[in-house]
């Protein structure tokens, strides 16, 4: 019953879209192409009929999505790209899909550290097919199957094991060119007890399709900073999807930050594989006019003595509307487990809608989980006390409002990230007023 | 966890206790489901045209329907032609006037229950209108009730004598097309309970009705309709008990709650129907439509329930606060032991002005049981300043069990107040040192632990249900921890 229609039609230009273009160069990889195609084609494009998708309806992408697919890229584009980070950063750029070594500083990486195509990779280590695309299923989402099927050859970068990376990798997707669809791929290994900070920010100069799928693998005792920045036009789709994998004693501490895009989905699947794998992972969403974001969390406690925690909170203002669904998992060999979630939201206006959903699904006994969820406007009574000292209204909303998103932004390590939120906030209440 | 003790075993090892089974003669249909078997019901139930019309209706519309399955059930695949329809005890056609003229197996059967009808009827004040399979046989209290112009007889009684009232409001909250289980129900119920409490009466005593389920592959479906109308109060119980079988039983029943202008309506239910058992084998399918409808301003609906029974649960009390600053509740407890599985929860549907809606809701799951708590709290962008608390803990008892929650909130107005908080724990290891400390058994540490941690929904009962409860706590999750 819970199975989606695929829409035939749009199914065919999308597989004739992909047979025009020239086959990957890596048997491996062309193989892998086209499993995924016929994946995506036996799905379709998910309905709201589906629970995973009963808040987002991609009925409008789906229409756009063939032709999008079909748009050339700009490989000459020269956008000016300024970094969100500091030049203290590795830089690693892509156009319209294509990567843009002279937007890029990949040289800069200490050796032993690999940052480059997938393809390239597998030149010289053939073991890496063991390890694409098993943390993102195909089967899983029609999404990801059509990211595997279209991103073709993927960005890799591999830290082997005790490296310790004081330059953040700063991965930036960048459409260019107006009505593009890109499907931007990355995989990420951490080796055994190293250290990194990766940055993913996407925008774009006009309305693009960004169907982006990451794959994080951090090995024992590695620690990973991840963020992701979604800032596209206004009338961009961008979806999303990160899968993590933690083995034992992993550390990932993410944060996203979505405020652009007409409809934006992000799900981070995270995985504490290992004994001990920890995940601190927080999100900010804000939207305004008609935008439609999603934020999905889905955490799997796999094995014992494992903690998380999930702090996502949501700014609606105009008629946006904001979607949020957190589901832990706790498989039954996961004893002594630690999660907690929590998730705010925060309507500014009449017409803003909120629908969340905040799950807990448990198989083990010795475990405390708990989750909470809240809804409503700025607290009158706090809105009073600032305005009894002389604060205007609207300042004092103002002021309200990005306390409400600093309690999540204090420690963020990147302070352009919380600079970059703070400033979307104020372009948020300037929409309000 | 520290050693079995003897009598811990003796627990596990112990049967259900209502499980037995009372030799009555039944007219019983024929197993099978078409529209004669519909017109047959009606027919034996001397029921008006329109009756007999919204069945069909509900029947045709129920043939176009998928059963559900999006809820976390697994279940064998339920042949709808292989249950009879109608069965009723043989003295159907002379109904008793009082408790003399009850066929004395009947009453038997009460007293195994630990029900003795006459005497806990007149003791505790409570009228009880006892269905026995599918036909009310025994009505108490009646003129007292008259006095107050309280109408509270069975459906079928109700369908006779006060036709006008059925065809106003039967339907209206949960109509025949609403789901699945709710449209066969609607085709095919034979009887069930019906109260009507006119303007401004507090009804006198607590209603309480008792469910049995007694022939063999007889599914159960009863239609439960209360309408409090303006300023009216009423309390009504319902409590279910079921002899032991090992086909599963289906039992799909829909109440309906109005609660016009300033009314209050207090439904408690104490579930105990036959869970199956150790491996699963048997017990009773508990598919329920329970909706409420808060029509008038300032009304009040309430539903208390203590879920410990049936092979499978799935059942999610609802309010629809339709009238400006009216009040929905929900409190409840689901015991899951062995292979027992409950998806139940409730729906808050907020479209009236300053609506308010509570949720407490308490899941334990022992032995290799699922317990899931599913709910809905939805606020229209009509619904200004509405506001929500949710609660939803679970206790984990074993390492083979498991406990989920499911919670929807759908929010279209800005200024309401939404808050859902749940926990899942097992009993804490120090807890339980502390109690066996101080000289408790571990059984008894246990259940004392297990009331704590329910006595917010307890304390929503009445009395005697809330004394029954925790009894039936206690029986329920017997040797789950060791």
């Amino acid at each position: 019953m819970n199975t989606a229609t695929p829409d035939t039609a749009t199914i065919e230009v999308i597989r004739k879209t992909w047979q025009e273009r020239p086959p990957a160069a890596n048997p491996y990889l062309h193989g892998r192409m086209t499993r995924a195609l016929e994946a995506f084609a036996g799905k379709g494009f998910p309905t709201t009929r589906l629970e995973n998708w009963k808040y987002t309806d991609v009925r409008k992408l789906a229409a756009s999505y063939p032709e999008w697919l079909r748009t050339a890229p700009d490989e000459t584009a020269t956008p000016d790209l300024e970094p969100l980070v500091g030049p203290d950063s590795v830089r690693i750029s892509f156009v319209d899909g294509i990567y843009r070594p002279d937007l890029s500083t990949a040289g800069d990486l200490p050796p032993g550290i690999f940052a480059g195509s997938v393809s390239e990779l597998l030149s010289v280590e053939p073991a890496l097919e063991d390890k694409l695309g098993k943390l993102a299923q195909d089967s899983d989402s029609a999404f990801v199957a059509l990211n595997t099927a279209f991103a073709g050859d993927a960005l890799a970068i591999v830290l082997p094991d005790n490296v310790e990376l004081q330059k953040p990798i700063y991965v930036r997707f960048h459409s260019s060119t107006s009505q593009l669809g890109t499907q931007p791929r990355v995989m990420v290994e951490l080796g055994a007890r190293s250290r990194a900070t990766l940055i993913e920010h996407y925008t774009s100069g006009h309305e693009a399709i960004v169907n982006s799928v990451t794959e994080i693998r951090c090995l024992e005792n590695a620690a990973l900073n991840y963020y992701k920045v979604q800032d596209e036009h206004t009338d961009s789709w961008h979806t999303a999807a990160q899968y993590v994998e933690l083995a034992r004693n992993a550390k990932l501490t993410s944060m996203h930050l979505d405020t652009g895009a007409g409809l934006a989905r992000n799900e981070l699947h995270v995985r504490l594989a290992g004994p001990a794998a920890n995940a601190d992972c927080k999100g900010l969403f804000m939207g305004s006019n008609n935008q439609h974001i999603e934020s999905r969390i889905n955490i799997e406690h796999a094995a014992p003595e494992t903690q998380s925690r999930e702090r996502f909170r949501g700014i609606l203002a105009d008629k946006a509307r904001g979607v949020f669904n957190g589901r832990i998992y706790v498989e039954p060999q996961a004893q002594k487990t630690a999660a907690e979630l929590t998730n705010r939201n925060l309507l500014l206006s009449k017409g803003a809608e909120i629908d969340t959903k905040p799950e807990l699904e448990i198989y083990a006994d010795d475990v405390k989980c708990a989750h909470g969820s809240s809804t409503g406007q700025l607290d009158e009574n706090s809105l009073f006390y600032l305005m009894s000292r002389g604060i205007e209204h609207d300042e004092a909303r103002s002021i309200l409002v990005e306390a409400f998103a600093g309690e999540l932004l204090g420690d963020t390590g990147i302070e352009a990230i919380a600079r970059k939120a703070q400033q979307s906030l104020r372009a948020l209440r300037k929409v309000e007023q | 966890m520290a050693s079995k003790q003897p009598d811990v075993k003796d627990f596990v090892d112990r049967k259900y206790e209502h499980g037995f089974f009372t030799d009555i003669e039944a007219d019983t249909l024929a197993p099978g489901l078409n529209e004669d078997v519909i017109r047959l019901i009606s027919k034996i139930k001397g029921e008006p045209a329109f009756m007999l019309d919204w069945r069909l209706k509900a029947f045709s519309h129920w043939q176009t329907m998928q059963e559900p399955d999006w809820a976390k059930l697994e279940r064998d695949a339920i042949d709808y032609q292989a249950i009879s329809y109608y069965s009723a005890p043989r003295s159907s056609a002379d109904a008793p006037k009082s408790l003399d003229e009850v066929d004395p197996k009947l009453l038997e059967t009460y007293d195994k229950l630990g029900i003795p009808l006459h005497e806990r009827a007149r003791l505790a004040g409570v009228a009880v209108d006892a269905v026995f399979d599918s036909v009310s046989v025994a009505t108490t209290f009646k003129e007292k009730l008259a006095e107050a112009g309280v109408l509270f007889c069975s459906f079928s009684e109700a369908v006779k004598d006060h036709p006008e009232l059925i065809e106003r409001y039967l339907g209206t909250v949960v109509p025949h097309r609403d789901n699945f289980f709710a449209a066969l129900n609607s085709a095919v119920f034979t009887d069930g309970s019906f109260v009507y409490i006119p303007k401004g009466v507090r009804c006198p005593m607590e209603l309480s009705t008792y469910f049995r389920i007694n022939a063999a592959n007889t599914g159960q479906f009863e239609r439960t309709l209360i309408i409090a109308d303006e300023g009216s109060y009423v309390s009504y119980l319902e409590g279910c008990t079921a002899p032991q079988r090992d086909e599963n039983q289906l039992h799909a029943a829909v109440v309906e709650l109005i609660a016009e202008k300033d009314a209050e309506i207090k439904y408690s239910t104490v579930q105990n129907w036959y869970p199956g058992d150790e491996e699963g084998r048997g017990g009773i399918y508990n598919f329920v439509t329970k909706r409420g409808d808060c029509r008038g301003d300032r009304s009040k609906i309430s539903w208390t329930q203590v879920e410990a029974g049936s092979a499978i649960t799935w059942k999610y009390p609802s309010c629809v606060l339709r009238g400006n600053d009216s009040v929905g509740e929900f409190y409840s407890v689901a015991v899951t032991n062995n292979l027992q599985q409950a998806d139940t929860g409730t729906k808050m549907i907020h479209i009236g002005k300053n609506t308010r809606s509570t949720i407490i809701s308490k899941g334990i799951s022992a032995g290799r049981a699922q317990n899931a708590y599913r709910g809905l709290v939805k606020i229209f962008p009509t619904a200004e300043n509405a506001r929500n608390y949710s609660q939803c803990d679970s206790l984990l008892m074993g390492n083979q069990c498991g406990a989920h929650t499911f919670p929807y909130m759908e929010i279209k107005n800005p200024t309401a107040q939404v808050a859902h908080e749940a926990t899942t724990s097992k009993i804490a290891d120090d807890q339980l040192f502390y109690c066996r400390q101080r000289g408790l058994r571990e059984e008894d540490a246990v259940n004392m632990i297990v009331n704590g941690f329910c006595k917010e929904v307890f304390r929503k009962l009445p009395m005697e249900f809330a004394v029954e409860a925790q009894a039936l706590m206690n029986v329920s999750l017997e040797g789950a921890v060791g």
